[in-house]
């Protein structure tokens, strides 16, 4: 890796010599082309075969670095500059050909779905096994991790048509198929509902049980702790080894920041008890020979301060169902009455999808000057972005900002319009930290709009407070009783203390 | 939601075409487009009703068995901004001074658009990404092959994003400026990107394989399709 020639340079210092590892790391320095800022700052690392590494860190981190710099993606696409040396099998990455490379390490990274060329699974598993091993060692290799990840019967699915754990199923496999010692996973939670998330951490067993070497990056990491030969948080580009204890002790948590707020940040007046919304004996399928996907619901909002959630696994209908409430499906049968009084504003799962502006001050005008004065929405703008901690200039693009502040610019621009708003919210609470998601729930409890969010995991939705609550299961709506998650409560605390 | 579902499937292949062979699926597509496109290309050569509505006919029927009945509605409403787009111009021509047209011409005319375009469409449900590539490796492509293989491999999950900001973008501008949703398609396909360079940089490009050229079913679709292309000496 390239010398620094000025006095910033890191001094490599002493870290045991440990060649036999997988995967070391030695005093690691990294910053890209476009800043003089290290964003890696001496960072070791050692992991053996059979270990499981979980790095959790706060958004800005240098996560996402560390792990382009433990593949050299860093360096070879992004052009960065990296000191320091990262070992793979005892040698140096640079002194890497890209094929050895590739059966050395591999990574699944968190958008899964650019992982596949073919779209049918099984082209694209087999041709790329065959391109690795030729065609009769390629031929028993897939069939051996086709075995072992159990991947049969999604062999003939095309890739795009996978629920979220098959999908990263799939992924894994395809990494495999390499058969490295050292495996990558950035983020194997995100978009997974509580089912994906137990197939996950089979797969994390069965990757174990084969000796592999594993390190995790991920958010939602209170799950995976008990896989965790050892946690590391990465703070301001230093890593730092932590006690599992540490994440995990039961301490007497305050719940204050999940009761709802009095303050009314909207501008809107709407009575009290007034029905907004009904949802009356709504059926509903995609075609006519696919089976029900909503099987009679009803659902209302009657006040302005209801919030309603909405709790399912991938596929259940939640998303169908606030597509429907938006307007944009029609029920097969029954109707969906919306009051003429009240807008509504859809915030997509994706939240970059939301904005359309090249500015958040242009997303406040464009949004809420229909119903209120420019120079007073944007003046509104401004105050809900600073009460929620937003602190970037209203001439900010808002396809820059964090997943965590474009979550909040976007309640914030949908809230300027007036409370008089229903806001459809589809898993907010995708690719935040533990303690980004206490911050949201807090921040939507206290918010005077009527809501309807959906929620895929059980951790998060006991932080939605107060709510009506559902489970939606086979097309139909159930009460769900929530109890608060005290080990999340307990991680989001401890993240907040430890500035992640 | 379904339509874009659908209109989706309309480029991706069809597990029904691997019974093929590659020369079968490529000469299909090929021999209607060119007999249906000879007034076009010549233009004193006239194609009779008749064999319009056999070559459309026989797309349907293989269209149909191809994707099934409900994805073959999807490839209608994509034909159907070509027959909009044609019905348009024809009206806008009388308007800027043009002889109006026999309404028969017309839709007559209309009809072939339709076969050709469909014809077109069938080349995505009978060709994998793998053929493709391999087509565009054998005419010394090789560079577009990979753009390809890459831009065909992220089309569906650019349209599971195009509906989230359609919708999104309806709502919050509330009619208007519909078109700023392309904002956002375009910054997450920019983003996605990354991810794609990623991917390829630990797998690389799956190599293409040598498909099947013949199988023993072509006969089954490609009789009829040479007798359709043909109609026209046996008509006129």
């Amino acid at each position: 890796m390239n010398k620094m020639a000025d006095n910033t340079s890191p001094i490599i210092s002493g870290v045991r010599d440990d060649s036999t590892r997988p995967l070391v790391v030695k005093n690691l320095w990294f910053r890209y082309p476009t800043s003089s800022n290290w964003v890696l700052r001496g960072v070791n690392l050692s992991v053996g075969p059979g270990e499981v590494v979980l790095i959790v860190g706060a958004s800005g981190s240098g996560k996402t670095t560390l792990l382009r710099s433990l593949t050299g993606v860093g360096s070879w696409i992004y052009r960065g500059e990296a000191v320091g040396e990262v070992l793979l099998g005892g040698r140096r990455i640079e002194e890497l050909a890209i094929e050895d490379l590739r059966r050395l390490v591999q990574v699944v990274n968190q958008n899964v779905y650019t992982h596949f060329i073919e779209h049918v699974v099984k082209s694209d598993l087999y041709n790329t096994s065959i391109a690795i091993h030729g065609v009769d060692r390629g031929r028993k290799m897939f069939w051996k991790v086709v075995n072992i990840f159990k991947l049969e019967k999604l062999l003939k699915k095309k890739f795009f048509e996978l629920s979220g754990g098959q999908l990263r199923r799939a992924a894994i496999a395809k990494a495999m198929l390499w058969d490295p010692s050292v495996v990558i996973l950035d983020e194997p939670l995100m978009w997974l509902d509580d089912e994906g998330l137990e197939e996950v951490r089979e797969l994390i067993t069965t990757l174990k049980s084969m000796g592999k070497s594993i390190v995790i990056f991920e958010h939602r990491f209170v799950s995976l702790l008990k896989l965790a030969s050892s946690v590391y948080l990465l703070k301001s580009g230093v890593l730092k080894m932590m006690n599992h204890e540490q994440l995990r002790y039961p301490r007497d948590i305050s719940l204050k920041v999940l009761v709802k707020s009095d303050e009314d940040t909207g501008v809107g007046s709407l009575d009290s008890y007034v029905e907004l919304l009904g949802v009356r004996d709504v059926w509903f399928k995609y075609d006519r020979s696919e089976d029900w996907l909503l099987k009679g619901v009803n659902l209302t909002a009657s006040s302005r301060n209801s919030t309603i959630a909405i709790y399912g696994l991938n596929g259940s209908g939640k998303s169908t169902l606030l597509k429907l409430i938006a307007g944009y499906l029609s029920p097969s049968k029954g109707r969906i009455e919306r009051s003429s009084r009240i807008k509504t504003i859809y915030i997509p799962q994706n939240i970059y999808l939301f904005f359309t502006e090249e500015s958040l001050k242009r997303e406040f005008e464009v949004t809420c000057s229909k119903y209120l004065e420019r120079e007073i929405c944007l003046e509104i703008g401004v105050k809900k972005l600073r009460s929620l901690g937003v602190d970037v200039e209203l001439d900010a693009s808002p396809f820059n900002l964090s997943w965590g502040q474009a979550v909040r610019a976007a309640i914030s621009i949908a809230t300027s319009v007036g409370s008089d708003t229903i806001l459809l919210l589809d898993e907010p609470f995708t690719g935040l930290t533990y303690a980004d998601r206490l911050s949201l729930a807090s921040l939507l409890n206290s918010i005077n709009s009527p809501k309807v969010i959906t929620v895929s995991n059980r951790e998060t939705i006991s932080l939605i407070q107060p709510a009506k609550i559902y489970e939606i299961r086979s097309g139909l709506l159930f009460d769900f009783n929530s109890e608060v998650d005290l080990e999340v409560i307990t991680a989001a605390e401890k993240c907040r203390e430890l500035g992640m | 939601m379904s339509t874009l579902r659908d209109f989706a499937y309309v480029f991706i292949v069809s597990d029904k075409a691997e019974s093929f062979g590659l020369l079968t699926k490529v000469l299909i597509p090929v021999l209607l487009t060119l007999s249906l496109s000879l007034p076009y290309i010549f233009p004193g050569v006239k194609i009779s009703a008749v064999q319009t509505l056999v070559a459309l006919l026989y797309e349907v029927a293989i269209a149909v068995y191809l994707a099934g009945f409900r994805r073959f509605v999807g490839m209608l409403r994509f034909i159907g901004l070509f027959i909009l787009l044609g019905f348009t111009l024809n009206i806008v021509s009388v308007f800027m001074g043009a002889e109006p047209f026999d309404p028969i011409y017309i839709a007559l005319a209309t009809l072939r658009v339709v076969a050709v375009v469909l014809a077109i469409t069938l080349l995505f449900q009978m060709l994998s990404i793998s053929e493709i590539r391999y087509l565009l490796l054998k005419l010394k492509l090789k560079y577009y092959s990979e753009v390809f293989a890459v831009a065909m491999a992220q089309l569906p999950s650019t349209f599971i994003s195009f509906s989230e900001a359609y919708i999104a973008a309806k709502l919050k501008l509330g009619g208007r400026s519909i078109a700023s949703l392309i904002k956002p398609l375009v910054v997450e396909s920019i983003l996605n990107s990354r991810y794609v360079a990623e991917a390829l940089y630990m797998h690389g490009l799956p190599p293409v394989a040598r498909p099947r050229l013949l199988s023993p079913l072509d006969p089954v679709l490609l009789v009829p399709a040479v007798v359709v292309s043909l109609l026209h000496l046996m008509v006129t």
